[in-house]
């Protein structure tokens, strides 16, 4: 599905960490045997952050609102809708975005949704706040995602026999209507078939989660449990994403070259690599660090590049960027916008 | 593709040198086929042939020659 807006801009963008950083050498067992290696100089193993034992996304996103209404970033009156897309719900019910909106004692006509979207999160959340803000004209949409995975609470961190590099975090981007030079171009495809590539199993009403990942999450053991057919999602991005990026591009009338910043979903440092070759753009647009830094943190991944990577060029002035989440679903959203001179654009760091 | 850059391409991915590649060896006789491996044979064939087998597929082979029989 294609889709044109006007008007329409991010303005500011917050990163919540976690305080604590796991390192590969320390949580790995035999981190410099061949395979390790190997799998470290394609993926960028590195640090990771990861919240207490105790933490939830919403104490995350809760730190982060309060950070920004407290320092004169945001007021609560400005707030039309509250969109979340994760797949780290505190509750099955009560959603996130209702436990933010009870939490902030919020106007009962502010817009609250949960989507649980994973590495497609936060453009799929983009194109919702796009739509919303057709209908809250002065109000701001709040996206909210990230993902807190690694979660775990023993000080001595135990050895995981194959690397891991789900990293925790939280993000909040503000978007608001605003007159723009540059119309806002995206598309959204999805791919049902291939559905199981990505799949978490357990803890939903088909598979209940087994007494040994209960027991393990009591402990804070992490049990997330990604199984992930690893070709079909390689060879996913590399046949879908290029053909996807390229139309929006015709639709832009946007050539690679006038591209500043391809700001895409970060698996892994290989992925991107090639992925930036076949749509013939240089490695030095598209930040392909982050993996490496703070782990993958599904729809936290592009805004945690926008306030670590380029946080700079976003702050001083506009740029033409193109924005790619890709994976569970499999759903592959793109977007061409540009993106600049924002209010805020940084990462702080909570004590939780 | 030529006898040559195949060879290479395959010292490559199996981080060898280019005489350690020989057409007649298996390839799980090489410590260094491995899933990333495997990887990096599926992205020379997306790259190049504009093919996307999945790691099933590249898992069955069995020497050098049939890795090389698929490079085109």
């Amino acid at each position: 599905m294609y889709f044109e807006f006007e008007d329409k801009q991010i303005t500011g963008v917050l990163s919540i960490l976690p305080q604590y950083e796991s390192v590969f050498e320390d949580e790995t067992e035999n981190p410099f045997d061949s395979k390790n290696r190997r799998l470290r100089k394609i993926i960028g193993f590195g640090n990771r952050r990861r919240v207490k034992g105790d933490t939830t996304l919403s104490d995350m996103l809760l730190y982060g609102m309060n950070h920004l209404i407290n320092t004169g970033k945001l007021k609560k009156e400005d707030i039309g809708a509250i969109v979340v897309a994760t797949l780290s719900q505190d509750y099955l019910l009560p959603q996130v975005s209702m436990i933010l909106h009870g939490e902030l004692e919020l106007s009962k006509d502010v817009f609250c949704i949960d989507t649980p979207q994973a590495c497609a999160g936060f453009t799929m959340g983009l194109i919702e706040a796009f739509m919303l803000l057709e209908h809250i004209k002065d109000k701001k949409v709040i996206l909210c995602t990230g993902e807190i995975f690694n979660r775990k609470s023993d000080p001595n961190e135990p050895k995981f026999a194959h690397p891991s590099f789900g990293g925790d975090v939280a993000n909040i981007t503000i978007i608001e209507n605003k007159i723009q030079k540059r119309k806002i171009f995206a598309s959204v495809y999805n791919n049902g078939k291939d559905r199981n590539a990505l799949f978490i199993k357990y803890g939903g009403f088909k598979y209940p989660m087994t007494e040994e990942q209960l027991a393990a999450q009591t402990n804070n053991i992490p049990t997330m449990g990604v199984e992930m057919d690893g070709s079909t999602v390689f060879n996913f991005v590399q046949k879908e994403l290029p053909d996807a990026i390229k139309e929006l591009m015709v639709e832009a009338n946007v050539l690679a070259e006038n591209i500043d910043w391809c700001l895409f979903h970060q698996p892994n440092k290989f992925m991107l690599q090639k992925l930036a070759e076949r749509i013939g753009v240089p490695y030095s647009k598209v930040p392909m660090d982050i993996t490496e830094k703070l782990g993958n943190s599904d729809s936290g991944t592009i805004p945690i590049v926008m306030t670590t990577d380029v946080s700079k060029d976003l702050l001083e002035k506009d740029n033409t960027c193109c924005l790619s989440g890709f994976g569970g679903g499999l759903t592959w959203v793109s977007i061409i916008m540009d993106i600049g001179n924002l209010d805020f654009c940084e990462n702080i760091i909570s004590n939780l | 593709m030529t006898r040559d850059e195949m060879l290479e391409i395959i010292a490559d991915i199996l981080e060898v040198e280019i005489d350690e590649v020989q057409e007649d060896k298996r390839l799980e006789d090489y410590d260094t086929w491995d899933s990333v491996a495997v990887l990096g044979v599926i992205s020379v064939i997306n790259e190049k042939f504009n093919r996307f087998p999945h790691a099933s597929e590249i898992q069955k082979y069995v020497t050098v020659k049939d890795l090389m029989d698929n490079f085109r």
